[in-house]
């Protein structure tokens, strides 16, 4: 009894550790943009725009970088992961950008639906979202 | 109109206080509203240096409103309005336009790009340290703030590298109200940032003129040369500047190194040199140099702390402020500055 009790417990434990694991990757952060834009986009690329090192695509149209909310678990794994700098950091880049009149911040937006309803509709947008809320309203970038 | 403004300013203060708790204000889904200030407590124990005596002084404050409007996907609006010591003034406005090849002018009052700091030398809280480096100190006279007029910038893929380029022509603003008449202004600045992450090097050239109150006129020139190195949480800065007007030489230079320990914790230290005049350059009333030990304490992304410690020789800046008579002020002096400093 003792052993089947153990034993179904470790196995209760190594599955919900499984699904957890399934449940992380599965919501991972994806970097997206509008269906008709064409400009090849690398991880550089992104991080000059979100550090407001670029204002332009490629192509010369304008970039309209989006943001999500500072409480966004979604956010703090865009900068972690593919921007690769921390919050703080981040704000005094930002800080300098806007005081010293060199550019404003992406515009910041409800995460996910809002945010891709905005990339869906202006072709010069690049936003974020979780990898589950992918649809085929945006295509998702590989930087 | 400077009463006007400090109350339009003290009002839209009180009205924002409580929402100190945000990055910026949206006033619409075009304009925002972000801003910073400091307030100071400074004390010297000897000379008079920024009002600071031994009894101290906490006149060494300021507040800051900036409004940015998107007007055009390619085109915003920014003003920004501050509040130095209770004197209000505007410190820039101007329109942008980002050209398809990522060019960008700019027109109405700017800052003046120079070194690395002079765009944000009056941001307390992204600034190095509570006192700028001399040659960023208003005092000292070697840049001028701002300008009137137009400004371009072109920046461009190098090697590995980028290139940033800007250029700038109108007329020095001149918010001390001197009396003084500037001359047309002419200037620029060049950016390389090399392939290794951080290695920054830059050149900074103004030129214009100015004519006194008593008719005296003559050109004015400044130069500078910086190189910076901030790969992660280190920032190593170097810079040297030489104005020239009057037949004399303003020279000045500082070295610089910071610390992140983490996102809380940044000790740094400088060593900063001024002469104002570099054929008296001997004489302590002509030059002033500090070594300067700071910490800084950032309590969250809104507020900070900073304390500092300058061991002066000279006071070469103490008597172009007037605070010190040439000849009377003691030699070896030190000043201790605390900060508390805010951004939103």
């Amino acid at each position: 009894m003792k052993y089947i009790s153990t034993t179904f417990m470790l196995a209760a434990i190594l599955f919900s550790t499984a699904f957890s694991i399934t449940v992380a990757a599965s919501d991972k952060v994806v970097v997206i943009v509008h269906k008709d834009n064409t400009n090849v986009v690398d991880k550089q690329m992104i991080v000059k725009i979100y550090t407001g090192a670029v204002k332009s695509w490629p192509d010369g149209t304008p970039v309209f970088a989006l943001d999500q909310a500072n409480n966004s678990s979604a956010r703090s794994e865009f900068y972690a992961d593919v921007i690769g700098k921390s919050k703080v950091t981040m704000r005094a880049i930002w800080a300098q950008n806007i005081f010293s009149g060199r550019g404003l911040p992406p515009k910041l937006v409800e995460p996910d639906e809002e945010m891709k309803k905005l990339v869906s509709s202006n072709k010069n947008a690049v936003g974020y979202i979780l990898s589950s809320s992918v649809d085929d309203s945006i295509k998702v970038i590989n930087p | 109109m400077k009463n006007s403004l400090n109350l339009s300013i003290g009002i839209i203060l009180l009205s924002v206080i409580w929402v100190t708790s945000v990055s910026a204000i949206e006033l619409s889904e075009k304009i925002d509203l972000h801003g910073y200030g400091h307030m100071s407590y400074l004390t010297a124990d000897k000379n008079t240096f920024l009002k600071a005596d031994s009894g101290g002084t906490w006149d060494y404050r300021d507040i800051a409103l900036l409004f940015t409007a998107n007007l055009h996907e390619r085109s915003n609006a920014w003003i920004q309005l501050h509040n130095i010591d209770g004197d209000s003034r505007v410190d820039w406005a101007f329109v942008d336009y980002t050209f398809g090849n990522g060019s960008t002018v700019k027109l109405g009052q700017i800052k003046l790009p120079f070194g690395f700091y002079n765009d944000y030398r009056d941001v307390a809280y992204i600034r190095p340290s509570t006192l700028n480096p001399f040659m960023y100190q208003d005092v000292s006279e070697v840049i001028p703030e701002a300008y009137r007029g137009l400004g371009y910038s072109y920046q461009s893929a190098i090697a590995d590298g980028s290139i940033l380029l800007e250029v700038y022509g109108g007329q020095i603003v001149d918010f001390e109200d001197r009396g003084e008449a500037f001359k047309t202004l002419i200037g620029g600045r060049v950016t390389y940032s090399a392939p290794m992450p951080g290695l920054e090097f830059m050149a900074s050239i103004y030129q214009s003129g100015i004519e006194q109150e008593t008719g005296e006129s003559d050109d004015i020139q400044t130069l500078a040369f910086s190189v910076g190195y901030k790969p992660d949480d280190l920032d190593l800065k170097f810079e040297v500047a030489n104005k020239n007007v009057f037949e004399e030489t303003i020279f000045s230079y500082y070295g610089q190194a910071a610390y992140a320990i983490n996102d809380f914790w940044t000790p740094y230290v400088r060593y900063d040199y001024i002469t104002t005049n570099k054929d008296k350059s001997s004489d302590p009333a002509f030059y002033q140099r500090s070594a300067v030990l700071g910490i800084g304490y950032r309590i969250n992304e809104y507020f900070g702390i900073r304390m500092e410690h300058h061991f002066n020789s000279g006071y070469g800046l103490a008597v172009v402020s007037g605070e010190v008579a040439t000849g009377t002020g003691e030699k070896n002096w030190s000043m201790t500055a605390i900060s508390l400093n805010f951004i939103f």
